[in-house]
């Protein structure tokens, strides 16, 4: 019997499938110093999410600013501790770690930044970058070190990789950079990367070198790949599996085809529409919603997240958050007017 | 008479090391009414090209060639005082960080008001009602002229400086990336406002900008530069249906589109040339996978493919056939560039690898 | 950037380059001193039998002498090497503490910074001669006690920049990168961000050797220098209280000369070194 779990996934023997689990993720931030504690008030950045992340599969998380997508990304890999909440890997609650068990946990999680001139250390070479990881993690043998910072540079498509080591970050491109910062990444070989935009700040023609680049690493070290963008066009060209995320909470998750192409939830549909598109034949009608900005994190609204803006919004949207229904197998929505397809419906959550 | 035209334009920087030619030979023609979006990479001239048109470059630059007539005066010999005529109440800028542009002390309002009261002469309680009926037009509610700027949020920056720029009806308006920085569903509605803003006053726009899908929705036509040429100019959808110029084809097999299925994306390998050194040929040569002899010996001229369509490529003739082959990653493995190993690396084939000695991965 | 590029670029700047042709020839002189200076400094000469008191330049003594008959260019160019040890020590030392303690405020913030930041707005408070004077009247007065006094007051500017400069690199993604894989506070801090910080602390390092130069003349000066060391601070002192300023010039020229020299030349320097530091580190 198989039981599905909230993100879609499935529990059973498909479950040794799964490399990384959500569960309840959340974090709050401290406004400003709260005389009594009562009165603290909190940005609730990221406020209970769930979703599976499973091996060679690259996972696309969605979102504006303020979504808390790379804030789920620094959690993932343990750069902020959650507040609340359980990240599995391989079974394993990694959320509350410390000490000699977090640093082995940090050669299975790694994570690649958006901005490629901050990303390398300018007084290292590149050999330097890519071997520390190696030196942090007590590879002792020299000639070994060498083996497998050439490997990493070999597979971040840095070749030859002999002519790179020497190399300041000043004199690389920024493709270039980006790609040493995944050798950098790669080189303990981790079962899961967090991308965290990674292209956005290249030139688009070198853009899809990078993004090929992950695909591949995903074929051939059976990389998980967690993808944080705000571009949904990246998503849909390099993510298996994509999660919508708004103001800290997931609204929709499934197959990347699928969520694009027929998209369930309202917000999601307000992205689809409003990514312009390399086609001037591109019907552009203009989009409705209340208002295009994103509201604070600080004062969150009661009930549904989204239904400020959502043109659909009905009386219970404000009233209680919406559950997590699935509409297709694997496929996730929280909205209060989509039904389930089938009657499996989780309990409405307290707000 | 075109609103803008600029003829053969050249802009130099002064380096220590040398000069380094920024723009070089630059020909376009703006009607009244047009948006002309200008496009291309880091580092191909579209900021310089755009600085040029305001009279905005820094000290050591300068334009060493050409022209740019304004409603057919040549604004390349105007003194600064001139110049400042001009600027704000014919020809408008937005730039692409309202924060680098609006003054952190005073209230916007404040900042526009002062603008047409210097220019203008209006009393500061008309300016300030025209202000109001600008913020109305981007979208902006009254009550936000008494902000500070970074009391709002970047959309809402953006918006009052569409607004500012408006504020003393220009024909030109020129946005340098105005969106950039922006979310997306933040970017779609002021492009929609600056696209019915433009209809409703007659505005001419040029657009400056890295990414074509913003071209292809606000703009008419679009100007493609490289390496500080005109690599293709055309009407949008001339460039996007059937493009010349194998940057173009380039770009837009790079371009990934949300709303069709994942094609192969390429991506060009090499870097743009060291505008330091200036060589005979053509600029795109070393990275072009269809470059003949001659291309790396003569730098082609800009020919006119079709009315209103002009590319600067030696091969022309060929284009349809580099449209169908420059959709394969492939393809782009083939330049002078992606095979010798000092640029950027090139990718293998995965199948390649795959074959030997089976999966590699876990 | 490597110290051959630095160097070229230096001596490009044409002040630059005069400063260290100054500071190289005093280093010179001071490197060699025993052999330069014609007389034991502390000697009392006798001409004609008599002490050759305040007797003007001559070409037996170049400087000539002071009310005690000692001649006054072996002073000056022994005093050459006290003024660049304190110079340089104090440096160091200044360089060593305010540079650790920017780093260790500005990387773990919280209740250390606010601590180490407490301390260092309580010594700007500190007036620097008095307490001079104090710390020198309490302990013996002896060039190092010079040097320390010089340092413990001068470390708070060093520490101020170089935590500032901390904070905003801690932000970088490199710093997120290296604790991702794992490294300690201490890796980061003295693998990752001091090499970036250097040619800050270094620029700061290079004002502390004027600023301590003065420091030490000033304090011999006013009688509180080392009895034993001839500094030009103490030549000085001995010129005036001998009553001599207005007599015998060429008793307290040379080493004011020598002073103002020395620490102009120092400052060329680090001019220079401030427009190769700086574009750098907005560049980064």
């Amino acid at each position: 019997m198989s039981k599905q779990t909230p993100a879609g996934g499935h529990a059973g023997p498909a479950a040794r499938d799964i490399v990384l689990e959500a569960r309840g993720l959340t974090k709050h931030f401290p406004v400003g110093s709260g005389v009594f504690k009562s009165a603290q008030r909190v940005v609730k950045a990221v406020d209970g999410i769930d979703f599976t992340l499973r091996r060679r599969e690259i996972l696309g998380l969605a979102g504006e600013s303020g979504s808390g997508k790379s804030t789920t990304g620094e959690m993932i890999v343990r750069l902020i501790e959650p507040t609340r909440g359980e990240l599995l890997l391989d079974g394993v609650n990694i959320a509350t770690l410390q000490g000699r068990e977090l640093q082995q946990f940090r050669r299975r999680v790694q994570m690649i930044f958006q901005d490629p001139f901050g990303t390398l250390n300018p007084r290292f070479t590149v050999g330097a970058t890519v071997e520390e990881p190696l030196i942090i993690h007590g590879v002792r043998d020299p000639k070994e070190r060498e083996r497998r910072v050439h490997l990493a540079m070999e597979r971040a498509e840095l070749r030859p990789a002999s002519k790179y080591l020497r190399r300041y970050p000043f004199e690389l491109s920024g493709g270039e950079r980006q790609r040493v910062a995944i050798a950098r990444a790669i080189v303990l070989e981790p079962q899961v990367m967090v991308a965290d935009e990674p292209v956005s700040m290249l030139d688009v023609s070198i853009r899809a070198g990078i993004l090929n680049l992950l695909k591949s690493l995903r074929d051939e070290m059976g990389l998980s790949i967690i993808y944080i963008s705000h571009d949904l066009s990246t998503i849909r060209y390099v993510c298996d599996r994509t999660a919508i995320m708004y103001l800290g909470k997931l609204v929709e998750v499934g197959p990347t085809e699928q969520v694009l192409s027929q998209p369930q939830h309202r917000y999601t549909q307000l992205l689809l529409d409003s990514v312009p598109v390399p086609d001037p034949d591109a019907n552009t009608a203009p989009t409705e919603a209340s208002s295009s900005e994103v509201p604070d994190q600080i004062d969150v609204p009661t009930g549904c997240r989204f239904a400020p803006r959502c043109p659909l919004r009905q009386p219970v949207c404000t009233q209680a958050e919406p559950a997590t229904v699935t509409v297709a197998p694997g496929h996730t929505v929280a909205c209060h007017l989509v039904q389930a397809q089938d009657a499996l419906q989780e309990p409405v959550a307290a707000p | 008479m075109p609103l803008l035209e600029v003829a053969d334009l050249r802009v130099q920087y002064q380096l220590p090391g040398g000069f380094l030619r920024a723009v070089e030979s630059v020909s376009f023609a703006l009607e009244k009414g047009e948006t002309m979006g200008i496009v291309g990479e880091s580092g191909c001239g579209k900021s310089t090209l755009m600085k040029a048109l305001l009279k905005l470059l820094p000290a050591n630059a300068r334009v060493t060639g050409g022209s740019i007539r304004y409603k057919g005066q040549d604004l390349v010999p105007l003194r600064d005082d001139e110049m400042r005529r001009l600027r704000w109440k014919e020809i408008a800028y937005v730039p692409q960080s309202a924060l680098n542009a609006l003054n952190p002390v005073y209230r916007i309002g404040d900042q526009i008001a002062e603008a047409i009261v210097v220019h203008q002469g209006k009393s500061r309680q008309e300016a300030w009602e025209r202000a109001k009926t600008l913020f109305q037009w981007v979208g902006l509610e009254a009550k936000r002229l008494h902000a500070y700027p970074h009391q709002l949020s970047g959309g809402m920056r953006q918006r009052s400086m569409i607004a500012m720029a408006l504020a003393l009806e220009p024909e030109l308006l020129v946005a340098d990336e105005p969106t950039t920085a922006l979310d997306v569903v933040v970017q779609d509605r002021i492009l929609q406002r600056l696209m019915m803003l433009q209809k409703q006053l007659q505005l001419s726009l040029v657009l400056v900008t890295h990414d074509i899908s913003v071209v292809a929705k606000v703009c008419d036509r679009a100007l493609v530069m490289y390496a500080g040429r005109v690599a293709e100019l055309g009407s949008t959808r001339q460039i996007f249906k059937a493009p010349f110029h194998p940057y173009t084809i380039g770009l837009l097999n790079a371009f990934p589109n949300v709303k069709t299925e994942a094609r192969e994306l390429i991506s060009i390998p090499g870097y743009p040339p060291d505008l330091s050194k200036p060589v005979q040929a053509c600029a795109f040569a070393l990275r072009c996978p269809f470059a003949a002899e001659v291309c790396h010996q003569v730098a082609p001229a800009p020919v006119e493919v079709e009315p209103g369509h002009v590319a600067a490529c030696h091969r022309l003739d060929q284009a349809e056939a580099f449209r169908d082959a420059g959709r394969r990653r492939r393809t782009w493995e083939q330049s002078l560039a992606a095979r010798s190993l000092a640029p950027m690396a090139t990718q293998s084939a995965p199948s390649a690898r795959k074959a030997v000695g089976g999966d590699p991965g876990e | 950037m490597s110290l051959g590029q630095v160097l070229q670029l230096l001596i490009r700047d044409r002040l630059a380059l005069a400063g260290i042709i100054i500071v190289g020839t005093f280093v010179l002189v001071a490197i060699f001193a025993p052999w330069i200076a014609p007389y034991d400094p502390d000697q009392i000469h006798r001409v004609d039998g008599r002490v050759a008191r305040l007797l003007p330049p001559s070409s037996q003594f170049w400087l000539g002498t002071t009310n005690l008959g000692r001649d006054v260019f072996s002073q000056v160019v022994m005093g050459t090497r006290i003024a660049l040890e304190v110079g340089l020590l104090a440096a160091f030392m200044v360089t060593f503490v305010g540079t650790n303690v920017g780093l260790i405020a500005g990387y773990f913030g919280g209740r250390i910074d606010a601590f180490l930041m407490r301390i260092v707005d309580i010594l700007y408070g500190i007036p620097f001669t008095p307490f001079v004077i104090l710390l020198v009247s309490l302990l013996e007065p002896s060039i190092w006690n010079v040097v320390i006094a010089v340092s413990l007051l001068t470390w708070r500017t060093v520490a101020r920049i170089c935590r500032a400069q901390v904070l905003s690199l801690a932000e970088r993604p490199f710093v997120k990168a290296a604790r991702v894989a794992g490294a300690s506070h201490w890796r980061i801090m003295y693998r990752h961000i001091l090499p970036n910080i250097l040619p800050l602390a270094l620029l700061e390092m290079s004002f502390v050797v004027a600023w301590a130069i003065i420091a030490e003349a000033s304090v011999s000066f006013i009688g509180f220098g080392d009895p034993r060391a001839i500094s030009w601070g103490k030549i000085l002192h001995s010129a005036f209280i001998a009553g001599a300023v207005r007599t015998a010039p060429w008793w307290v020229a040379p080493p004011g000369v020598a002073i103002v020299l020395l620490v102009l030349g120092v400052h060329f320097i680090t001019r220079g070194l401030e427009s190769i530091v700086n574009p750098r580190l907005r560049g980064e």
